[in-house]
């Protein structure tokens, strides 16, 4: 990708483009994938513990979705980690 | 939580039938594939950008594995918001009334509330070879209230959640029809 972003520059517009790094590029996505999961849990949640009814089925999922998608964020931090 | 009255029983709950979400589902798992198929597809290839250089579609493994993991990641989350919508919708038949609460998205919930004796004809729709296998279908309920009809889609069983209803809007007009047995039952 760098090579690519390489290509691009030279004296044109997408120069201050081509200086972002995708190590930059990589932690943003991992700061808006993981906030907007936050806020959608938290969403998640409080329907199911509102109107769920049944609340050790609530909890087990919540804690299934909990456990996916922490291994996943779990995954591309240490993806970028190893990246930068 | 559902709050019922005096002498009011829940006789059945229910949600869609099963295949209706795995329908749904399976959209977006099929969606999920599609970017992994097209990478298989064009990995390795050399595509020419000019007339002496050429452009290898390759990717790095830690590049890879963090975009499969944010791509899992949001189709995960659409799925479990497909789940939490299915488990959420709910019909709940009771020996006085039907609920019908219906989650149709985040912060918004629709709930009626119909009374057995004010309905006045059922229809049972059963359309496609995988309902008729599968047994769900659509109830169509006749009232005599403001909203005229509504509607079960995609049930499990549509013809003994009908007779269910019907039994109990016999018990609720032979209740209302004979007070004073009903008196008499009570006394004694």
């Amino acid at each position: 990708m760098e090579v690519l972003l390489e290509y691009l520059g030279g004296t044109s517009p997408l120069n201050s483009i081509a200086t972002v790094s995708i190590a930059t590029v990589m932690w943003g996505t991992l700061y808006v994938l993981a906030g907007f999961w936050a806020v959608h849990s938290l969403l998640l949640l409080y329907h199911w513990i509102r109107y769920g009814g049944a609340y050790a089925l609530t909890w087990i999922v919540m804690i299934v979705h909990a456990a996916v998608s922490l291994t996943l964020i779990g995954i591309m931090l240490g993806a970028v980690l190893f990246i930068t | 939580m559902l709050k019922l009255g005096d002498e009011e029983f829940v006789q059945i709950e229910m949600r869609k039938h099963w295949f209706i979400l795995l329908a749904e589902l399976a959209a977006y798992i099929v969606l999920y594939f599609v970017p992994f198929i097209i990478w298989m597809l064009i990995s390795g290839y050399e595509v020419p950008i000019s007339a002496t250089e050429t452009l290898n579609v390759s990717l790095s493994p830690a590049y890879g594995m963090f975009i499969a993991a944010a791509w899992t990641l949001v189709i995960w989350m659409r799925l479990v918001g497909i789940w939490t919508d299915y488990y959420l919708d709910i019909w709940i038949v009771t020996n006085k009334r039907i609920i019908d609460l219906e989650q149709k998205g985040l912060f918004h919930r629709k709930s009626s509330v119909f009374r057995i004796e004010r309905i006045q004809d059922i229809t049972v729709e059963t359309r496609g070879i995988i309902a008729t296998l599968l047994n769900f279908g659509n109830l169509h309920v006749q009232t005599a209230g403001e909203a005229h009809e509504f509607s079960m889609n995609g049930i499990a069983n549509p013809r003994s959640v009908r007779e269910i209803i019907l039994k109990q809007h016999d018990l609720v007009t032979e209740a209302a029809r004979d007070p004073i047995a009903k008196r008499s039952d009570a006394v004694g």
